[in-house]
């Protein structure tokens, strides 16, 4: 409590904005650190297991494998 | 008319509560009462609308890569300050049993689920109607299921404090303003709502029999 | 004597699912079959005791910087969000046979209702660190058990023969999911 007494207001402002561009850049890194490993293998077959929902957001949906085949095919 | 086309997918095709089941914790747990479900509704139309705008401008800046991450970003900003809004505006026990749902919208599927399929691709005139569709469907939906559940639940429909009785008291099926009354109303709607989707369909397909059949 | 209270509540008073409507998409959408119902409960356990430590400390961070009530919202579900992430990549770096298992609900977690309430719970509620661990264990074990019963209901509700063509699917379901709520209800009104 005393602590927040001794941190001047606006070195409060600028500590939460600092507090949430953290967490947007953690957010960011481990997204892409996540998205470029590559699934282990064997576990290419996933998404049968999972009971196909409409969530597309979901990484596992297999409307992401029909877009990477599209960007592929643009590519060459 | 394509606009109308857009407009319609949301309400009556891909009704976002009805067929896809997309955003059922809303959908169940604010329908006790139709003042709820209005102001719920209000405010996923507010999210859903001002997410749609903010993302199909900006959809030709974000790396395709980091796309989520962003939305995600954008959509609990947006959903802060129309919590804090309507946290100051609303009446207060509308606001207690509205609660954390509106909390909760930061994740609802509706939101996401829209600005990945649709606001990412087409341009800003496109998203608006779109999430008007889907919001006019949301609260379509949760409107009818609430209604139902208000008058043959109590009997009475009530409004800011106001109740008007219709139904006699004694006569009122308790079970629908319960707890497992939202599933077993909620289950009702969408048979019903599948039942008459089915019996168009069938009709248009006879029709289409028909013609063909004729025409030969 | 209180954390058998907030145990008993959570896990089958007011049951996340079936009392207070969290976590719907997926239990409509996981439950076909039982083996998915299992992985879904087993992750989300994980996922959701890991990350109320994790918000129960930034909470306390957020109450120095006075900031709580702004930030609350947007911090806890970027750091939900990215701790999943971060779990997904280290199951697929160090431990791939339980990627095989669960590591398929991991991205379905993180836009579910449960996480992120569990998470404004505890700050609500201003529970300290045991009753913490006591509130997120009982609330996902207690998803757990709904789940998997109504996997196995709905197996045989998918196998029936006399179905009515509008109930199929997920109208059926929604309907015995009330059926249960009814019976969880027994276990409300108790005090400890």
């Amino acid at each position: 409590m005393y602590l927040s007494l001794l941190i001047s207001s606006i070195g409060k402002i600028f500590a939460s904005i600092g507090v949430v561009l953290v967490s947007i850049a953690l957010f960011i890194g481990t997204f892409l650190l996540n998205k470029k490993t590559k699934k282990p293998d064997g576990c290419e077959n996933l998404d049968e297991t999972c009971a196909g929902c409409q969530l597309i957001q979901c990484s596992h949906h297999p409307i992401k494998k029909e877009e990477e085949i599209k960007g592929e095919k643009n590519n060459d | 008319m394509k606009k109308l086309k857009i407009f319609l997918n949301g309400l009556i095709y891909e009704n976002p509560t009805l067929v896809i089941f997309l955003g059922m914790c809303p959908a169940l747990g604010t329908t006790n009462k139709v003042e709820n479900a209005l102001y719920m509704s209000l405010c996923v139309l507010a999210v859903l609308l001002l997410s749609n705008i903010i993302i199909s401008l900006i959809r030709k800046i974000v790396p395709n890569e980091v796309r989520i991450p962003v939305y995600i970003i954008i959509i609990a900003t947006l959903v802060s300050i129309v919590d804090m809004l309507f946290h100051a505006y609303l009446p207060y026990n509308v606001y207690q049993s509205l609660g954390s749902f509106i909390s909760l919208i930061v994740v609802n599927c509706i939101i996401l689920g829209r600005a990945e399929s649709f606001a990412n691709k087409n341009n800003v005139l496109d998203s608006i109607i779109d999430a008007l569709g889907f919001a006019c469907g949301f609260a379509v939906a949760i409107i009818v299921v609430a209604f139902f559940r208000e008058l043959i639940g109590t009997g009475a429909l009530s409004w800011a404090g106001h109740s008007l009785q219709i139904i006699p008291k004694n006569y009122a099926i308790s079970l629908f303003a319960s707890n497992s009354g939202a599933f077993i109303a909620l289950g009702l709607v969408v048979a019903l709502y599948s039942f008459v989707m089915n019996v168009v369909k069938d009709n248009k397909k006879t029709k289409a029999a028909k013609t063909a059949s004729e025409s030969k | 004597m209180e954390l058998f209270g907030i145990a008993f509540a959570a896990l089958l008073g007011s049951n996340i699912i079936l009392s207070r409507f969290l976590g719907i998409c997926p239990f409509l959408g996981v439950s076909k079959k039982s083996s998915s119902a299992i992985g879904m409960g087993l992750a989300l356990i994980a996922v959701v005791i890991l990350s109320s430590l994790i918000c129960y400390g930034l909470d306390k961070l957020l109450v120095l910087l006075e900031m709580q009530s702004y930030l609350e919202l947007v911090v806890f579900i970027l750091v939900i969000a990215s701790f999943v992430q971060l779990l997904e990549f280290f199951l697929k770096k160090y431990i791939p046979s339980l990627y095989k298992s669960l590591g398929v609900y991991l991205p379905l977690i993180t836009t579910n209702c449960v996480v992120l309430q569990v998470c404004l719970d505890l700050v609500s509620r201003e529970y300290n660190l045991l009753q913490t661990l006591v509130y997120s264990l009982s609330v996902s074990v207690g998803y757990m058990i709904v789940i998997v019963i109504f996997s196995h209901i709905r197996t045989r509700l998918d196998n029936s023969q006399n179905m009515p063509k509008a109930f199929k699917g997920n109208a059926i379901a929604l309907i015995t999911a009330g059926l249960m709520a009814m019976a969880f209800m027994a276990f409300s009104g108790f005090s400890f």
